[in-house]
């Protein structure tokens, strides 16, 4: 967990950077724009974005978020074949998000799943033509709107993102770094392979040759790895045995690798899977309609990331709660106007102390500090680079 | 069954009623479910005086504030086991003691996580008694031993506990208890049993905090239920070390454990004669 890589002179977009600072890649889960974000799915969009906007002070950092990497799993192309076969030719671009996930929570509770034959023409528009279904692309438009109005960082949610590897060079590359069991020549799946670490076989291609999101992630971060000096990945409890898999083989592309374990969000102590539904009047929409009226951006985007990130922790054992999550709206506000004096240490300084050993600032961390009421505001510069 | 509980281990008993307390807040810092039937009449009747003693109607409060001290005690180390088990795939935890805690039953592990809870007989017994229709959800060992005894650590042993192993021990709401030669023993046996790499975190008192005027109240409590606080240092990462473990000490109040709760003022650590707490963590060294 602790290897560092020499340094290439650029970067992995092949930008130029200042002698001296490492580099940093922040992968997390992507969210399917299937369905709502849930406050499960703010929880980690909000620790990954103070994560990229404080570690960015202190390091060059990637945030590596391509919906395009993603869309090639059976998971999207199956539903995008329902909305065609089930829906017909509808109009989306005036769909809610929730309408759109009714139509998803219609999709996963079919029994017969589409064969491979019918998803291929799919996933070869993905391929070739880089082609988002309408309802896709008017759920990630939506979550674009909701990341302005919550001053997140947009990663690329509409952008055209391809992996750099292509599938079979993936597995290649699996192979030559050890961790491919290819059963394909009989007919089988292809396994991740991380046996001799005492991890399960992972199948990541099933035999008709469709991949899970493991496949689609190793030909998205294989070719990054060896060009960051650590590589941050956070995602859900319930994915940790994927992600040990996927530690070891990054790890062997020479990039010191760092988890994070994020807990979901319980609504009414009950933690759901967004797939079944259940969201009505939990959403992120329905989230900055309740509030965005009452509160102004910046207490909203402060509140809303103490909430997140300080008060529910990196655990999941507190359910939502509306009053708490004003409660920390009213506590953005006193540190936002209150007459407490502001921390005068340089913005660098504050972010370092939350690094330890490692090289992105902890999002807890430094949120957390933020709520001692016996110390000095945070600086305006901070909230203005990390938290508005 | 509670009258077979000595005087600290009555303790356990006030911890979870003040754990229930913390859970029915509006802004609590941890939801403890089982607390309540944990801490019983006895907890609660404990609370009452604790209550009545340091915070008497009408006056201010110059004691430390326990319901604080309690709440962000269990959240910082709730998140020090979550980050032990989830960032550092530690799969072995072990309480000493386990007193009425109950994150084997309120927190989700990974599967393969073995969760020992060691503690005296009469103090297991209580807890099972009181959670007997509830299920862990974590292979939860309950042994039953005295950790000022000889031979313990064959109990251990005996119950699956691998010392070759990462492991992550929870020294909570102890060491004030022991005498300063006991709490270095206890230290020292457990720090053998440690794996290096293996983490440990504790809470203490410094020796201000035993004397101190502003102090006595909540001290004359303890004393008066039969266990008198009687150990305390200002130099807590330097009582670990001397053990081959490297420690740091965190103050409620500080950045790192407020969760805008910790009510007091801290002063720097350079500052003499103050009252303070430490929750202290560390990893052991290798040999």
């Amino acid at each position: 967990m602790s290897g560092t890589v020499t340094a290439p002179e650029r970067t992995a977009g092949g930008r130029e950077r200042p002698p001296g600072r490492p580099r940093v890649l922040l992968a997390p889960i992507t969210v399917t724009p299937s369905k709502p974000l849930t406050p499960s799915h703010l929880k980690g969009l909000l620790w990954t974005d103070v994560m990229y906007r404080a570690s960015s002070r202190v390091a060059d950092v990637t945030y590596r978020y391509s919906p395009t990497a993603y869309h090639l799993t059976e998971q999207t192309l199956g539903f995008w074949e329902y909305l065609d076969r089930a829906v017909g030719d509808a109009d989306y671009s005036g769909l809610s998000e929730e309408e759109i996930g009714e139509l998803y929570v219609g999709y996963r509770a079919e029994e017969e799943r589409p064969g491979a034959a019918a998803l291929r023409p799919y996933a070869e528009a993905v391929e070739e033509d880089g082609w988002v279904h309408p309802a896709g692309a008017r759920v990630l438009q939506l979550w674009a709107g909701h990341y302005a109005r919550l001053g997140m960082h947009d990663p690329g949610l509409r952008e055209h993102q391809p992996p750099a590897l292509g599938a079979e060079q993936s597995l290649e590359r699996l192979a030559e770094l050890g961790f491919c069991l290819d059963l394909r020549h009989c007919g089988g799946p292809v396994y991740l392979d991380a046996t001799r670490y005492g991890l399960p076989l992972r199948q990541i291609v099933d035999p008709d040759g469709r991949p899970n999101y493991l496949a689609c992630m190793m030909r998205e971060l294989l070719p990054l790895a060896a060009s960051f000096d650590e590589i941050v990945l956070l995602y859900d409890r319930e994915l940790e045995a994927d992600y040990h898999l996927v530690e070891r083989v990054l790890a062997a592309s020479g990039a010191a690798v760092r988890r994070v374990v994020l807990g979901r969000v319980p609504i009414d102590g009950r933690i759901r899977s967004a797939r079944h539904g259940g969201w009505e009047g939990h959403t992120v929409g329905a989230l900055l309609r309740e509030l965005g009226e009452e509160y102004d951006d910046p207490v909203l985007r402060l509140g809303v990331r103490l909430y997140f990130i300080a008060v529910l922790g990196a655990g999941q054992q507190q359910s939502f709660r509306w009053e708490v999550l004003r409660q920390s709206m009213a506590r953005a506000s006193r540190l936002l106007t209150g007459d407490r004096p502001r921390d005068p240490a340089p913005v660098a300084e504050v972010l370092a102390r939350h690094r330890k050993d490692h090289l992105h600032v902890n999002p807890y961390r430094l949120t957390a500090g933020l709520l001692a009421r016996h110390r000095p505001a945070p600086a305006r510069d901070l909230l203005e680079a990390v938290y508005l | 069954m509670t009258g077979t509980l000595n005087a600290v281990e009555r303790t356990a008993l006030l911890t979870a009623a003040l754990r229930a307390a913390e859970t029915a807040r509006e802004d609590r810092l941890f939801d403890d479910p089982y607390a309540a039937p944990l801490a019983g009449d006895t907890g609660f009747a404990l609370l009452r005086e604790l209550r009545e003693a340091t915070l008497p109607p009408g006056e201010k409060r110059s004691a430390p504030s326990t319901p604080d001290y309690n709440a962000i005690r269990t959240r910082f180390l709730d998140e020090y086991l979550h980050d032990a088990v989830h960032r550092d795939g530690v799969a072995q935890i072990v309480l000493a003691p386990a007193g009425m805690d109950s994150r084997a039953y309120r927190t989700d592990w990974p599967d393969g996580t073995r969760y020992f809870e060691l503690d005296r007989p009469a103090v297991l017994a209580h807890k099972e008694e009181r959670l007997a229709s509830e299920r862990p959800r974590v292979d939860r060992r309950a042994v039953p031993l005295d950790l000022a005894a000889p031979g313990w650590e064959e109990e251990l042993l005996r119950a699956g506990y691998d010392p070759d192993r990462p492991s992550v021990w929870l020294v909570e709401g102890l060491l004030y208890y022991l005498p300063e030669e006991d709490a270095h023993r206890l230290l020292e046996r457990v720090a053998a049993l440690m794996a290096p790499g293996s983490r440990i975190a504790a809470d203490l008192v410094n020796a201000a905090a035993l004397t101190l005027p502003d102090v006595q109240v909540l001290l004359k409590v303890f004393a008066d239920w039969g266990c008198p606080w009687v150990f305390g240092t200002d130099e807590p990462e330097a009582l670990f070390a001397a053990h081959g473990l490297k420690a740091e000490a965190v103050q409620p109040g500080e950045p790192a454990a407020d969760y805008g709760r910790w009510p007091d003022p801290v002063p720097p650590r350079s500052v003499p004669g103050v009252r303070r707490v430490f929750f202290v963590h560390g990893r052991k060294q290798p040999a």
